[in-house]
């Protein structure tokens, strides 16, 4: 009997799924959608505040006494910046079947993005000018949920600033809790009643979901003792400075083939003092 | 008349030594403590290095 068993490898037919080579997992900007972002190409960002005046109201006299205002300056120093160096050979690139180039420096802004990402999470937990204790268990604890939202709301309401909407940024370690409370409460409650839709909005707060680590205890340029925290507010009082975005740059290096890529951008974010209150440091106990 | 004292002889346990990552805790707790002294002082008084502390392997 025949068989036919000597298919070279080569003949068979291959496919490749994508037209550039896959990426690695990314992770979720937040920053951005929860700050006010400020493009401007700038080393400092200046913003003097005065102390709030006092209003006195008493039986009509006509007489009054004074009082002196101040006027503080504050500052937004852009401090750090965030940089990914790599050298890609010429064979690398010229041998493959795909961009690698392209694919290689798209990867290396989006690591920069989500290092400057996390750099802004932990700064704005960092400045926070409020503070709330979670109950015992935390997020992941159905019943708890009710409770920490509607302290969180309680901390923001009632001011001006409010109206822009609060946001609230937990880990996917925390997702479990929302995904019960939610489940339990049904329809009526969840959707009729308060108006949520699914994780992205508890009580008219919006979630925002970062990975494990992202509140941490380490060093991103500054040092940050953050474990354990998740951070809450009200939108848009937070500067975020990102001047030009992310960079590329490539060079022709000596000894080496290919080139020298080097992705970079400079980033800082500063929780202004008169607003600071609108920030929450939450801990989780 | 002299009695025998019997000395045991206790052993000094090793010092245990510390993993890097616990290392690398304190170092930025250290490093936070120069940059706000002020925050640094409530979150100690917290119990949270403590708390913290003791996630770290």
């Amino acid at each position: 009997m025949f068989t036919t068993n000597t298919i070279a490898t080569q003949q068979y037919r291959d496919k490749y799924r994508l037209a550039q080579l896959d990426h690695a997992l990314r992770n979720a900007l937040i920053a951005e959608k929860i700050c006010m972002v400020d493009r401007g190409a700038d080393k400092y960002i200046y913003s003097p505040y005065q102390t709030a005046p006092t209003t006195v109201v008493q039986t009509i006299i006509g007489t009054y006494a004074p009082a002196n205002s101040t006027t503080l300056n504050e500052t937004f120093t852009l401090t750090y910046e965030f940089i990914v160096a790599e050298q890609i050979k010429d064979f690398e690139s010229s041998l493959s079947k795909f961009d690698v180039f392209a694919a290689r420096t798209d990867d290396m802004t989006a690591s920069i993005a989500t290092k400057i990402d996390q750099y802004v999470l932990n700064a704005m937990v960092a400045g926070a000018g409020t503070t709330l204790d979670t109950p015992s268990g935390g997020f992941t604890t159905p019943a708890n949920t009710a409770k920490i939202f509607g302290d969180i709301c309680g901390k923001l309401m009632g001011y001006a600033d409010t109206y822009k909407g609060i946001y609230c940024v937990v880990e996917n370690t925390d997702v479990t809790g929302f995904i019960q409370f939610q489940g339990a409460a049904g329809f009526s409650y969840a959707d009729a009643a308060l108006n949520n839709g699914f994780m992205a909005n508890v009580f008219g707060v919006e979630v925002y979901v970062a990975r494990t680590g992202t509140f941490s205890t380490s060093t991103i340029g500054e040092a940050f003792t953050n474990s354990g925290h998740r951070l809450a507010g009200v939108k848009g009082v937070v500067t975020y400075a990102a001047p030009r975005g992310v960079q590329v740059e490539e060079k022709s290096v000596t000894g080496m083939t290919g080139k020298e890529v080097v992705v970079f951008g400079y980033a800082g974010a500063k929780v202004w003092t008169p607003k600071a209150a609108l920030t929450i440091d939450i801990t989780i106990k | 008349m002299k009695t025998k004292v019997k000395v045991e002889k206790t052993e000094t346990p090793e010092p245990v030594k510390e993993s890097e990552a616990r290392k690398a805790f304190r170092a930025t707790w250290e490093a936070y403590k120069l940059q706000d002294p002020e925050k640094y002082a409530i979150k100690v008084a917290n119990g949270e290095f403590e708390s913290q502390l003791a996630q770290v392997k």
